[in-house]
């Protein structure tokens, strides 16, 4: 029995040997082909390479604010092919018949065609025609998927607010821009993968993510009312022939803008064919010298402060008129016009009077608290803050020059707002565009945003002696009183600056700024209209001849189209004293 | 029940060593079965399995194991039924008839047979004289019959582990290595004999994708390529535990069964697959220690059928993943998903500890101690 155990012991030590020398020969095999192998690892990671299929969220709506869909987002077809699921031999026929169907370059499909993937797109958003073609050819291999795709059903309407979206998705302009990220949610993906046997996988939840739709922006703009700006102040550019202009209507109310007219305009939908510069939104991005429309302002100043009555006489020298070592000249000479006058008549000399007698720094505070020199806060991308410069940078010469709208410079927009302040007794409102948010269809609006009241700027005193009596004599006698409609009582104030020269040193000549903002009806207001026309060349320039007529026009077709009732006056007949308007 | 001064013959090691293996199962079942749906409760039921399994351990380590002496022939005897048995009114899966419908569950005979094979084998061969050819013939029989039946189940992968007890035992037992190399060779004189007579298609198809697994992308052979594929992306510190590759997600890859040591070494690379492999060499290092230290021939027999069938398993399933030998169905003892296997892995656990607990210094039989 002991050389049992002997043998026993002898054995198990070979055995126990062996099982260690398997061990270790599995261990070696495992060290080959995990730590030293690395042609296996290359063939893997190839295998690994699934194919990522981005889905695009669908795109918010821009909508006015009756719901009239601006920019909206539709669904085309688009054709993608799984690679793998064509038979080598039938990939020459696949890519030439698609590439037929599809007027594409038959090399690049077939090299589509030869990559080892299971997804490559063939044409993203093809027509109807074209997918219903492909779709008949029954070709294998061929998916279809519906994306989306941004459209502007109105063509150039309200183009410069809405922008422009790249071949991206995303916005490059406009409120495409500034709220792309709202309006565009969140993209998704899918993650194609098939077992060895070439089966799709189960999609699961980490490999597929759903996009998000964005949300729908909803707009202060009526629609309507942009119809009209727009037809009016194409019709002012038609005959004017100006380098561009904008024409906006506000509510003096909330600050809401009616609509924002640029000319010349472009498809956004097309917004390639134009340039950068004309993709411009002329009426918050660029500054002009206000020039004569900038006077109501200081005007209205002096009176808050009771420096002057609208009654208050000055000797406006008959057109001419030495200030210093400054020599002023009117257009036409006056002798001794009331405050009124020197608005309605737009006296560049008794202006100049009045502004020295309010004095610079009071002037100064009445100028910024109209909001000029700084942006309005209005939600659109690039808006520009204007030129107001403060009291130790004045030469000796701007105490004269601001109240006639030199050395300044202020957006079209920012214009509009401070007459506002005529118009509403005495608020400077911010303007707004967006007016709420709304779900991706624009069916459900989700949240809606309150008009801002910044601050009184004037006393409701002061605010309706401007609206209802300096600012309608300029259209009852004054600069603007070819512009007169029936039944609406027009306020508003003319003005004709000289564009000033880029290197700053004087003016242009025979360039200018053509403006008017009117106030409608001035005796209830409800629209506040401005429109800037720059450099007319169609022979105007007055602001009273080339922009008045239009804003009158605007303010006529939309108040009779919210059926705002018309006033006759009987006998009250606008004056006819002297020839051409003067500023 | 043990005694005190027998539990301090109780092999912590080695039973730690189980634990861990189990641990590190369930931990792998989990990572590539938790993202499909219908597979999401398998960690669980094999942590309940285990429970039961633990349970018939202490069932085991509570007698002395010398009862099984008595009991290996009724036992041997009831497993060969069971296996005729299987025949007859057998539960088919998948193109096999390897189960009986018990009420509440389901029995594979075949696995009962393994511990009644290695009970008989251990019964018959302590005390005897293996020097002539002739006594060979029993044990060939006691192993042949068994191995039969299941290779007609078919179960070809089961019938195989028998092979290593057969020659283990019949090693430890004493009987001559040249008599024994000869017994291969006959075998091996007879491969084509089972090629062109026994052995089924499925089977065939198994040692031809082995050979040439290109010609096979879809079955057998497309498994071993994904494993290696996932074994060599697992690198020296792995993909990371749970990373959900695309391929252990597969549905169509065994990865918590045949291929579980192809998730471990993928996730945890090459650190991973090498402390499943000295667990594996500890366990059986520790097994044929405890065998070694008892001198009573009965024990030492049983514990060495034990481990030669579960090292044989182990060895096999792991080569097969890193395409050493080819895809038996033989699964990997305390780490892959089963119930029954992890139930009989724990059964000769218990037997092996309880053959450590009870050691005995003599040879003697006790009859004359």
């Amino acid at each position: 029995m002991e050389s049992f155990a002997r043998t026993f012991r002898t054995r198990r030590g070979i055995v126990h040997l062996c099982c260690a020398l398997l061990f270790l020969a599995l261990a070696v095999r495992l060290a080959v082909i995990q730590c030293l192998n690395h042609e296996w690892y290359a063939s893997y990671a190839e295998r690994m390479q699934v194919d990522v299929v981005d889905l695009e969220a669908q795109r918010g709506q821009l909508l006015d604010r009756d719901g009239f869909r601006l920019a909206v987002t539709t669904l085309t077809p688009s054709i993608a092919v799984n690679p793998r699921a064509v038979p080598e031999a039938k990939r020459a026929e696949v890519a030439r018949t698609l590439a037929g169907l599809l007027k594409l370059d038959t090399q690049e499909i077939s090299d589509r065609l030869a990559k080892p993937k299971y997804f490559q797109w063939v044409k993203r958003h093809a027509t109807e025609a074209e997918a219903k073609a492909v779709k008949d050819a029954k070709l294998p291999g061929i998916e279809f998927r519906d994306e989306p795709i941004r459209c502007y059903p109105n063509g150039d309407f309200l183009c410069h607010v809405i922008g422009e979206v790249g071949a991206d998705g995303h916005g490059l302009g406009g409120l495409e821009a500034r709220y792309d990220s709202l309006l565009s949610g969140k993209d998704g993906y899918e993650t194609i993968r098939r077992d060895g046997r070439g089966r799709p996988l189960c999609q699961e939840q980490e490999e597929c993510v759903q996009p998000q739709s964005g949300r729908s922006l909803m707009l202060t703009i009526d629609a309507r009312i942009q119809r009209i700006a727009e037809e009016e102040l194409a019709a002012a550019c038609e005959k004017n022939k100006p380098e561009h202009a904008t024409a906006i209507v506000m509510d003096p109310w909330t600050g809401d803008i009616l609509a924002l007219a640029c000319w010349p305009t472009f498809d956004p939908g097309q917004f390639n064919k134009v340039s950068a510069e004309a993709r411009r939104n002329f009426g918050v991005e660029e500054c002009v010298e206000p020039g004569s429309s900038f006077k109501p302002f200081v005007a209205s100043a002096a009176l808050e402060r009771g420096v002057v009555t609208p009654d208050t006489i000055f000797d406006c020298h008959m057109g001419v008129y030495q200030i210093g070592k400054r020599t002023l000249h009117d257009a036409h000479g006056y002798g001794r016009l009331s405050v009124r006058d020197v608005i309605a008549y737009s006296s560049n000399i008794g202006m100049a009077q009045i502004g020295a007698l309010l004095g610079a720094d009071p002037m100064y505070a009445a100028l910024s608290g109209f909001g000029f020199g700084k942006v309005t806060g209005v939600e659109l991308p690039g808006e520009s803050s204007g030129l107001l410069h403060p009291v130790r940078m004045w030469t000796s010469l701007s105490i004269s020059s601001l109240p006639m709208g030199q050395e300044v410079s202020v957006s079209p927009l920012q214009l509009v707002t401070g007459f506002c302040v005529f118009a509403n007794g005495g608020w400077h409102v911010k303007p707004r565009i967006i007016a709420g948010v709304a779900d991706a269809e624009g069916r459900r609006k989700l949240e809606g945003a309150a008009p801002v009241v910044a601050r009184r700027v004037l006393s409701q005193r002061t605010a309706d002696l401007m609206c209802k009596d300096l600012l309608s004599a300029v259209v009852e006698h004054g600069t603007a009183r070819a512009v007169a409609i029936d039944g609406y009582a027009l306020a508003g104030k003319t003005g004709t600056a000289q564009v000033a020269r880029e290197d700053g040193r004087g003016y242009e000549p025979g360039a200018y700024t053509a403006v008017f903002v009117g106030i409608a009806p001035a005796n209830a207001p409800r629209y506040v209209v401005g429109m800037v026309v720059r450099k007319p060349k169609g022979g105007a320039y007055y602001g009273g001849v080339v922009s008045a007529p239009y804003v009158a026009n605007i303010c006529e077709r939309t108040l009779s189209m919210v059926h705002f009732p018309r006033v006759i006056l009987a006998g009250k007949q606008n004056g006819h004293e002297s020839g051409s308007a003067a500023e | 029940m043990p005694s005190s001064h027998a539990l301090r013959n109780f092999d912590w090691l080695f039973f730690g060593v189980v634990l861990a293996m189990v641990a590190l199962g369930v931990l792998f079942i989990w990572s590539c079965t938790h993202w499909t749906p219908e597979r999401a409760g398998m960690a669980a039921q094999q942590l309940r399995w285990f429970a039961v399994g633990l349970l018939a351990m202490l069932l085991v380590l509570a007698v002395d194991y010398t009862i099984l002496e008595w009991l290996a022939w009724p036992a041997y005897a009831a497993s060969l039924a069971g296996l005729a048995l299987v025949m007859v009114i057998g539960v088919t899966v998948n193109n096999a008839r390897r189960w009986i419908q018990l009420p509440g569950f389901m029995v594979q005979p075949s696995e009962v047979a393994k511990i009644a094979v290695i009970l008989v084998m251990a019964r018959y061969l302590m005390h005897r004289d293996l020097r002539a050819w002739r006594s060979l013939i029993i044990p060939l029989l006691i192993v042949g019959v068994p191995m039969g039946m299941i290779l007609v189940e078919p179960d070809l992968g089961t019938s195989l582990t028998l092979l290593p007890v057969l020659f283990g035992m019949l090693l430890a037992a004493g009987a001559p290595p040249r008599k024994l190399m000869g017994l291969i060779g006959a075998g091996l004189l007879a491969a084509p004999v089972f090629w062109f007579f026994i052995m089924g298609n499925a089977q065939k198809g198994r040692i031809l994708s082995f050979l040439w697994p290109e010609a096979d992308p879809s079955g057998t052979g497309w498994h071993v390529r994904e494993s290696l594929l996932a074994i060599t992306a697992g690198g020296v510190t792995g993909m990371g535990y749970s990373s959900g590759s695309p391929v252990l997600l597969n549905r169509g890859f065994a990865g918590h069964t045949d291929f579980i040591f192809a998730v471990i070494a993928h996730e945890w690379g090459f650190v991973g697959a090498l402390l499943v492999v000295l667990l594996l060499f500890l366990f059986f290092s520790r097994g044929f220690a405890i065998a070694a230290s008892t001198r009573e021939p009965f024990g030492r027999l049983v514990a060495t059928g034990i481990l030669s069938l579960l090292a044989f398993q182990a060895l096999v399933n792991l080569c097969m993943t890193v395409r050493l030998c080819p895809v038996t169905g033989i699964t990997l003892p305390f780490i892959s998903y089963g119930g029954s296997s992890l139930l009989i892995s724990f059964i000769m656990v218990g037997l092996v500890l309880n053959i450590g607990l009870r050691r005995r210094s003599s040879s003697i039989p006790r009859e004359y101690a």
